[in-house]
């Protein structure tokens, strides 16, 4: 009998010497010398056969987003029962003591067997029959308002509070709550409590080309305590659904920059002062506006300013973009790293000559390359210091406002600033 | 920093096909293990693997020689597992193929409770203790990878060994 040591010894002794399947080199080989990325895997219900299944259809029918096609479809057949649901779900037996739900308008279109999946469906049913503001209740998110926003059809913002429902945890409102359809892939959202529990829901969507069944597979993970759940559900939609994934439409020759390119850039370009505005006497400089594909089905947004404090996470004020030349703006998914969520998506200081800029990362998505584009930035200034009990002193960063810039600065990323290019301005 | 390295990610960013073949060659092996670790699954560990293995051969021109060459095509790695992990679908089978290794019945089941022990820490246990045991990185090497202090690397190989031990002392062995 081996000891734990032993025994996780002798395991990676053993994976050590699993080697890959030749052929699977061989197929990077010919992706790298075609210059398409040739899936390994082929014919598994994965993204190839999905994208497959949503390519037909393309073809077949009007390219729309899937919702808008679905809310489309139940507005003309909204006198009748469209949808038929089936659920399948081991939820329930996890949670038999949950607390009766709310009726739901016209739930008789829906069968719910199990109470799980109704915020779900209600979703969907709702969204589909009114394309407007709709509010529900469900077990995660008891107390929850969910606005659908009818202008943007893939998109829902949930604000709220989180309800005792959560064994008692999750009692406090959260930081964010958001959630995404992606071009009718997956529903994705995902929110965070302030005792830094991340938790994120998704729920993948499949359609059947020859069925016409849409197919739900659904998860609710939440990490740090792996608590876990799992349902799925088959809707049977109008025969005439259409399902697009939506991709960011790049002006014709645009070249996005490489991260090489983009730091020479930064020293001899973005470091040139745009423009300059002063909100509560604290000066704020923009240096440019850097767009980026790193973000899922869009483009993001960086600024770069220079002056006034650094922002103060935890307030919520974060950078917005207004307007980028009638193109439509799109609130993005939240996307907290691994670990600490605090380093995400908000700013850091990449410091050249001495000087120290402001990356402020955008939560909002563009779909297209602006010309022109309009940010609105969050100024902040040192507060009084404080003294804490250990003899040091405090400077907390106070929100004086934000500053609007309009500039047609603009750059262009490759995007891999996950990586390492603000990184690299820091080293 | 060894100047074949250097000399290697220069011939890639020229897109050599020799250079080229040779780096693929010489880290594919590595980061499909990487993979395999994290995603208890070979068909995912593939496909993430060319993911990786593409995306740092077009991004080779940000390779600087501060670090080693398999330091950074591990942090490409790394960024690569850490996106699809956001994104990705849970699964719940177990789709290991190590069975063609040839090796005994017995370690072959070592090696896929260990893969299912490495799931269960999650990514940030897991993926320190991967690097060190699995693609022979330092401590330093690791934090370089993750992008986080070397004390916190140590703090979560110490913590993720204890849970590997908790986890086999329980039930098999």
């Amino acid at each position: 009998m081996l000891k734990p040591d032993e025994f996780i010894d002798s395991g990676f002794a053993m994976l050590k010497t699993v080697q890959p399947r030749q052929a699977t080199l061989e197929l990077i080989a010919a992706a790298h010398r075609q210059e398409t990325r040739t899936k390994i895997r082929k014919g598994a219900l994965g993204l190839a056969a999905f994208t497959a299944v949503v390519g037909a259809f393309s073809i077949a029918m009007k390219p729309t987003s899937a919702l808008a096609a679905l809310r489309e479809s139940a507005r003309l057949t909204a006198a009748q029962p469209i949808l038929h649901v089936h659920f399948d779900s081991q939820d329930v037996l996890r949670n038999p003591t949950s607390p009766p739900w709310p009726q739901v308008p016209r739930t008789d279109i829906w069968r719910f067997p199990d109470r799980y999946m109704r915020k779900h469906g209600t979703i969907l049913f709702e969204a589909f029959k009114t394309g407007k503001t709709l509010s529900y209740d469900s077990r995660f998110s008891e107390g929850f308002r969910s606005t659908y926003d009818a202008a943007n059809d893939r998109f829902w913002r949930f604000d709220g509070t989180i309800g005792e429902e959560i064994a008692g945890v999750h009692q406090n409102p959260p930081r964010v709550h958001d959630s995404i359809i992606r071009g009718a892939r997956y529903i994705d959202y995902e929110w965070q409590d302030v005792d830094g529990m991340h938790n994120r829901t998704t729920s993948n969507i499949y359609i059947d080309p020859k069925t016409k069944l849409v197919r739900f597979s659904d998860s609710d993970r939440t990490a740090a305590n792996g608590d876990k759940n799992h349902s799925s559900a088959v809707v049977e939609f109008p025969s005439k659904v259409a399902a697009e994934r939506e991709v960011p439409r790049f002006p014709k020759g645009l070249k996005f920059r490489t991260s090489e390119e983009l730091l020479n850039g930064f020293n001899r370009q973005i470091g040139l002062p745009d423009q300059t505005k002063v909100v509560a006497g604290i000066r704020t400089t923009l240096y440019g506006v850097v767009i980026h594909p790193n973000v899922p089905d869009g483009l993001g947004v960086d600024v770069i300013t220079q002056g006034g404090a650094g922002p103060d996470f935890g307030s919520g004020h974060r950078s917005e973009v207004v307007g980028s030349a009638g193109l439509p703006v799109k609130r993005s998914e939240w996307y907290p790293p691994l670990g600490d969520p605090a380093k995400a998506r908000f700013g850091f200081f990449p410091t050249i000559s001495g000087r120290k800029y402001i990356v402020n990362q955008s939560d909002d998505l563009l779909f297209r390359a602006p010309s022109r584009i309009t940010v609105r930035v969050p100024v902040w200034r040192l507060g009084r210091s404080t003294i804490e009990r250990e003899g040091k002193s405090v400077h907390p960063h106070e929100f004086v406002g934000y500053a609007t810039f309009t500039t047609s600065k603009l750059f262009y990323s490759i995007g891999d600033s996950e990586m390492n290019f603000y990184g690299r301005l820091r080293d | 920093m060894l100047n074949g390295e250097i000399e290697l990610a220069q011939g890639v960013a020229r897109n050599d096909d020799a250079c080229v073949a040779a780096f693929f060659k010489a880290y594919h092996a590595g980061v499909y293990r990487y993979m395999l670790c994290l995603t208890n699954n070979a068909e995912d560990a593939e496909d993430l693997a060319q993911d990786s293995l593409l995306q740092a051969k077009s991004r080779i021109r940000s390779f600087r020689g501060e670090s080693g060459l398999k330091t950074w095509v591990h942090r490409v790695a790394y960024h690569t597992f850490t996106h699809w992990h956001r994104k990705r679908k849970p699964r719940g089978e177990l789709n290991v193929s190590i069975a063609a290794t040839g090796e005994p019945f017995a370690q072959i089941d070592t090696a896929q409770a260990l893969l299912e022990a490495l799931t269960k820490l999650g990514p940030a246990l897991a993926q320190p203790l991967v690097l060190l045991e699995i693609n022979d990185l330092s401590v330093e090497e690791i934090a370089r990878v993750m992008d986080i202090p070397a004390g916190t690397v140590k703090s979560r190989l110490s913590t993720a060994r204890q849970r590997l031990r908790h986890l086999f002392g329980e039930s098999s062995c």
